[in-house]
């Protein structure tokens, strides 16, 4: 049956099988893998083992502490530093984030020359300092320092003081630019507590919180140092649950952590706390004495102010019924209330209430007296105005992206690009980066030297210490090594002013020089150890640093009315912008983590889109999706709706930090900026932006777009997902 | 064979040990979570999860380990809005254990549900299973943009195509802390294991420990009367235990409209204490019923026509 | 010219037949390929002989692979620890590799050494608690001492596989030993 030809032929196949097999085993080797040794090993370097660096996060200006978990001389993962006063072992989504701005692959690896057609070729530290520096050295020596102008931003650091002493030696002008500054908080501070820095406010020990605008949990100054509290607020030892009411015409994500949501009017918020203040005042119960003033003139009754911010008079008084009873109420204000034309006006008001509450002094407290300062609508006007005159030889932009993060009415593009030369000083090709004629590629903060001291603080001096985490990745020098080489090699009262040889040296003799200054006798070298391995320097302020609040403040007199940039019959929306907690102003965009990460409270990511309430969405016949125009003076932009039912009917909201031109390919023409809506318009009486002054008009263009959005379902349909229903 | 088919049968039970070494448990307080979702973040560079890209995540295939689940009460001005985090629930009575055709998934000496990448085969059965929703298919290989890759966590497998993968409690850590513990012949202490997420909370609302230390912050946090577990009258037995948010309900603001047809649900919780008070039989296997709730929200994206 | 259907059927069978051969033969290559002959040597950068090192001069484990006890990894020595020693060394100075190790030394650069004992990406192997149990390097590297060239020899350690790995912990009775995310996480 089996024939001598079949078993060749059984033979042949066994034997193809056997070889196949054998080849096939060669192919599945696991590929060759390389074991580089080090040369000479650091002195922490652990192979398999994690280092832990205590350093600064500088993603925004809060200053957190950070402990940097690093493995075989690479960053891995960022925790909160748990010594940190500010925030205390938490972080936010933008700070774990941060590590892809590291690793970000549209980071700048040289510094960059413009091509003169959009483009940019890499260039060498050397060229681009030998570009620039003479220029340096030449209006130096012919006093046309003021030909420079220097723009950054707020960081009360000794990077920013190196900027400072920089500009001050070449007699230039400085110009310290952000969108949502504490300038109106500054103002208020002074005119009711007489106190010249931010107040510190003590959530974690109220057993009250009434928040105008300020949304303390999400974006506004210090969320994370303000959450730590929130939990303490909420659910603290001692048993007690703080009560919290958030007023603004956008539920922001204090709004939705609130156990009751006011939708005021945008604008009313002054008249609102005023009135508060004055029924406090009227009744026998707070001490009327302490605070010196018999009545507050000029300010509405409950139902006046209720009928003026169009809230229910009963809740209003609810309300002032809740803050005469609080034993440790506290009052804050901020966001789109400290952004209005009448911001001062409201803040100011704001800050009477808690004097009339007592909460001054108890629950608000001073922090540090040292004011972060900003420039005022003002001053970036008169920029603008000596760039159309051919006054302005030489832009220099450090880390801060104006030309994404503020309104394109202020007309900056435009000054850029009549400056002679603008040289950006960035990690990312940003928006204003990519509009200089050099970019001098910088470090990220896990690379370099610096500090910050924390503000708003913690009611003591805490200075937090930036150090290299790890060896930079490209060619890249911090802002202040550029600075220092800057001068260097511009000679004159530059080099004398900062003759110091890097970051490193320049920090520690900073702070050897700040420690001798408050008569800190002990070993430096030591000190400064210490500092480095716990990431921080706390010290009680002492007697005299902190300036007290005095009370002999005058009773505020009533709010001016709200006012907007727009006529309410051509534009018949208030615009209220808003930061959410990954994007920021911008900085978030690209970072693809920040990208990818839901919106939290529309579960939104990868784009914009404009919040309409549902009401108002179907008197315009708009569903999800529908792409409408939004146009103000300024300008016009197109995104997709998407009801909100926090939001007020006569209000549209939009977020920041999208709408980038360049900064990479996660942000690159994804979604759209709010900003360029904005007017010049400027609050009466700091001059600093008013970012919630604009007033907008809706179009239905007909297009539709599928927005990327990952929750479905949005109520619980009976399953008791947030637990068993209290009433069965 | 039937030695083969009694050990089938036993592995095949839910909640197969009798009793854990440790019992890793999460307490979420709800009242302490605010949902700014840096926990999200944390896990996502912790665990090593891929960057899906703008298209995948409008298809709905995130990969979120952890993520907010949000849920809106009553309409404007009285609107609410609440958040929950929704992760693996390593529930006790696993039905995603019982899915699994080649055991990649299986309960361990611990209490956690164990995923098994090399062992997975992506028949995505239990994804199907599980009533949370919380379990992730990689439909392809991702790869990270040059140099992201540097950021990845040695500590964690990179997974690929075809393999499910889903919320560890951060085992390496626990593994980490175990090691510690053992060069000291001792227990891990309460706190020396922290996922990430807990790690990161800047409300602290997520705490994690060892269930069977009486003393550990979240054994304490278990016997809160606001604690409950979601879906609980599927007798999952999760590990994960939320403390209901203090807030007053809104004055008729609660979705009364939708109560319908869940009578039959409540009259089974009714009576019944918190899961991790009564003590079962590991061997009794899950009283799940069918039909009997809706599953969570989904991860699709809302579709547009 | 017409075929009958028998005929067809078993020139079908036949082809089966060898199709079914040939899978088998494909299964017993592949394993042949993983367990016969398979010991892996690969050339490494500097021809570093553990026979001399390890072996002639005694030199303990722990003293270039210092990290073993402590960490997941045991970690190969820096450059510098190499030319710590052969600084001193000045007879063996001009022996090509170590002229090769000074050439490494000179120019700032780590030595690529190529991975030996090398597991997947999923299994994570880690050193400490292996020393901490006190078995011996030998146990899974084998004889390194005796070699020139090291090698995974797949009679000692069965290339590193998972069953070698689960016999021991199931004969030592190790904690934990079978739990999956011992090793797989």
């Amino acid at each position: 049956m089996l024939s001598r030809r079949d078993i060749f032929k059984y033979l042949a196949g066994g034997g193809v099988g056997v070889g196949t097999g054998l080849l096939l085993g060669e192919v599945n080797q696991r590929p060759l893998e390389t074991l580089l040794s080090t040369h000479i090993p650091p002195e922490d370097f652990a192979p398999g083992m994690d280092t832990w660096y205590n350093t600064l996060c500088r993603m925004c200006p809060a200053g957190c502490g950070i402990s940097v978990r690093v493995r075989e001389g690479r960053a891995k993962k960022i925790e909160g530093n748990p010594g940190h006063p500010v925030n205390r072992g938490g972080t936010c989504s933008l700070g774990q984030a941060s590590l892809n701005a590291l690793y970000n692959p549209d980071r700048l690896r040289s510094p960059m020359r413009s091509d003169g057609e959009g483009g940019f070729v890499e260039s060498s530290w050397d060229e681009a300092l030998e570009a620039i520096a003479p220029r340096l050295g030449a209006m130096q020596s012919a006093g046309m320092g003021g030909r420079t102008w220097i723009l950054t931003g707020g960081f009360l650091s000794s990077g920013e003081e190196a900027l400072d002493k920089f500009g001050e030696a070449l007699g230039a002008n400085i110009l310290r630019l952000g969108l949502d500054t504490p300038a109106t908080e500054l103002a208020a501070a002074k005119a009711m507590y007489g106190f010249s820095g931010l107040p510190h406010y003590d959530i974690g020990s109220a057993d009250l919180v009434v928040s105008f605008g300020a949304d303390f949990l999400g974006a506004w100054r210090s969320p994370v140092g303000y959450s730590k509290a929130y939990g303490e607020f909420r659910q603290g030892g001692d048993g007690h649950r703080g009560y919290l009411v958030q007023i603004e015409p956008r539920m922001s994500l204090t709004g939705v952590n609130a156990d009751e949501w006011l939708p005021a009017r945008p604008g009313t918020e002054g008249a609102l706390a005023l009135a508060l203040a004055a029924d406090l005042l009227g009744r026998s119960g707070p001490d009327a004495a302490s605070v010196g003033w018999e009545d507050l003139p000029g300010a509405l009754s409950l139902d006046e102010a209720a009928a003026l911010a169009d809230l229910p008079a009963e809740r209003l008084r609810e309300l002032a019924e809740r803050l005469a009873t609080a034993k440790a109420p506290l009052v804050l204000g901020g966001g789109a209330a400290g952004a209005g034309a009448n911001a001062t006006e409201t803040l100011t008001c704001v800050a009477a209430l808690n004097r009339v509450l007592d909460a001054a002094g108890t629950t608000v407290r001073p922090n540090l007296a040292h004011a972060p300062r900003y420039s005022a609508l003002s001053e970036i006007e008169e920029f603008v105005a000596g760039a159309a005159n051919g006054e302005v030889s030489l832009v220099i932009v450090a880390g801060v992206d104006p030309l994404h993060d503020l309104p394109d009415s202020l007309g900056l593009r435009g000054a850029l690009d009549r400056a002679e030369l603008v040289v950006a000083l960035d990690s990312f090709p940003s928006d204003t980066a990519s509009a200089a004629d050099w970019i001098l590629a910088t470090d990220t903060f896990f690379e370099t030297w610096d500090d910050d001291i924390s503000l708003p603080g913690t009611g003591k001096l805490s200075v937090t210490l930036q150090q290299p985490v790890q060896k930079r990745l490209y060619d890249t020098l911090s802002v202040t090594d550029i600075v220092l080489r800057l001068a260097q090699r511009s000679g004159g009262a530059l080099a004398e002013a900062l003759p110091y040889q890097d970051a490193e040296a320049y920090t520690r003799s900073e702070w050897a020089a700040a420690w001798t200054n408050l008569g800190i006798q002990d070993d430096f070298d030591a000190g400064f150890r210490q500092v480095q391995q716990q990431g921080v320097w706390v010290a009680d302020l002492a007697e005299g640093m902190a300036d007290q609040f005095s009370d002999d403040a005058p009773a505020p007199a009533a709010p001016s009315g709200p006012q907007f940039a727009g006529d309410a019959s051509e534009y018949p929306f208030v615009l209220h912008p808003f930061q959410t907690p990954g994007l920021r102003e911008g900085k978030g965009a690209r970072l693809p983590w920040i990208q990818e990460l839901p919106d939290p409270q529309t579960s939104v990511a990868y784009g914009s889109w404009v919040e309409l309430n549902p009401s108002t969405a179907d008197e315009l016949d708009l569903r999800d999706g529908d792409v409408v125009e939004v146009s103000s003076q300024a300008g016009a932009v197109n995104a997709p709706v998407l009801r909100y039912p926090g939001v007020r009917p006569d209000v549209i909201a939009m977020p920041l930090g999208q709408g980038h031109q360049a900064n990479g390919r996660y942000a690159q023409g994804r979604g759209v900026n709010p900003a360029s809506l904005l007017a010049a318009r400027s609050d009466d009486i700091t001059g600093a932006l008013a970012w919630a002054a604009t007033r907008v008009a809706l179009r239905k263009t007909g297009e539709r777009v599928r927005m990327t959005k990952t929750s479905g379902v949005s109520r619980t349909l009976g399953r008791q997902i947030l637990g068993p229903d209290d009433e069965h | 064979m039937s030695t083969i088919r009694d050990k089938l049968r036993e592995y095949r039970t839910a909640g197969y040990y009798t009793e854990f070494e440790y019992h890793w448990t999460m307490a979420v307080d709800l009242d302490r979570c605010t949902g700014c979702e840096a926990c999200v973040v944390a896990c996502q560079a912790e665990n090593n999860l891929p960057i899906v890209g703008e298209k995948l995540m409008r298809q709905g295939r995130e990969m979120k380990w952890l993520r907010i689940e949000r849920y809106w009460d009553g309409e404007y001005p009285n609107a609410r809005l609440n958040f929950i985090p929704m992760l693996c629930q390593h529930c006790d009575e696993a039905p995603c254990e019982i899915a699994c055709p080649v055991f990649a998934t299986y309960h361990n000496q611990d209490g956690l549900n164990a995923q098994v990448y090399n062992r997975c085969i992506g028949t995505r059965t239990c994804a199907v299973y599980c009533p949370y929703e919380v379990r992730f298919f990689n439909w392809f290989t991702y790869t990270w943009d040059e140099p992201l890759e540097q950021q990845l966590n040695p500590d964690v497998t990179v997974r690929e195509k075809g393999v499910m993968e889903k919320c560890t409690f951060c085992v390496q850590r626990i593994n980490r802390a175990k090691d510690l513990a053992r060069d000291e012949d001792r227990r891990v202490a309460d706190g020396e294991a922290q996922p990430a997420c807990a790690q990161a909370c800047p409300t602290d609302a997520i705490v994690f420990g060892d269930r069977n230390d009486p003393e550990s912050a979240v054994s304490r946090k278990l016997e809160d009367p606001r604690a409950y577990s979601v879906l609980e009258e599927l007798n999952t037995h999760p590990s994960v235990v939320y403390l209901k948010n203090a807030r007053k309900p809104l004055a008729g603001g609660a979705d009364d409209d939708h109560h319908g047809d869940e009578s039959d649900s409540r009259a089974s919780r009714e009576g019944a204490r918190p899961t991790w008070e009564r003590g079962h039989d590991p061997r009794s296997g899950p009283a799940l019923r069918e039909g009997e709730t809706p599953s969570l929200q989904t991860q699709q994206a809302d579709t547009v026509a | 010219m017409s075929i009958g259907v028998f005929e067809a059927a078993r020139s079908v069978i036949k082809g089966l037949i060898i199709a079914v051969l040939a899978i088998i033969g494909a299964y017993i290559g592949h394993w042949a390929h993983g367990a016969i002959l398979n010991d892996y040597t690969p050339v490494q950068p500097i021809e570093f002989s553990h026979e001399v090192h390890a072996g002639e001069n005694e030199i303990p484990c722990e003293y270039c692979h210092s990290w073993a006890g402590r960490s997941a990894t045991a970690g190969v020595p820096s450059v510098e620890t190499c030319v710590g020693c052969h600084k001193g060394l000045t007879e063996v100075r001009d022996k090509p590799d170590v002229v090769k190790l000074f050439d490494y030394w000179e120019r700032g650069e780590g030595i690529p050494w190529v991975k030996v004992h090398d597991t997947p990406d999923f299994v994570h192997f880690r050193h400490k608690p292996h020393i901490r149990g006190g078995v011996e390097c030998q146990t899974c590297h084998g004889p390194v001492e005796e070699m020139a060239r090291v090698t995974r020899r797949v009679d000692l350690n069965e290339n590193l596989r998972m069953p070698w790995c689960i016999d021991c912990h199931t004969e030592e009775d190790v904690a934990n030993g079978r739990d999956c995310l011992t090793c797989h996480y």
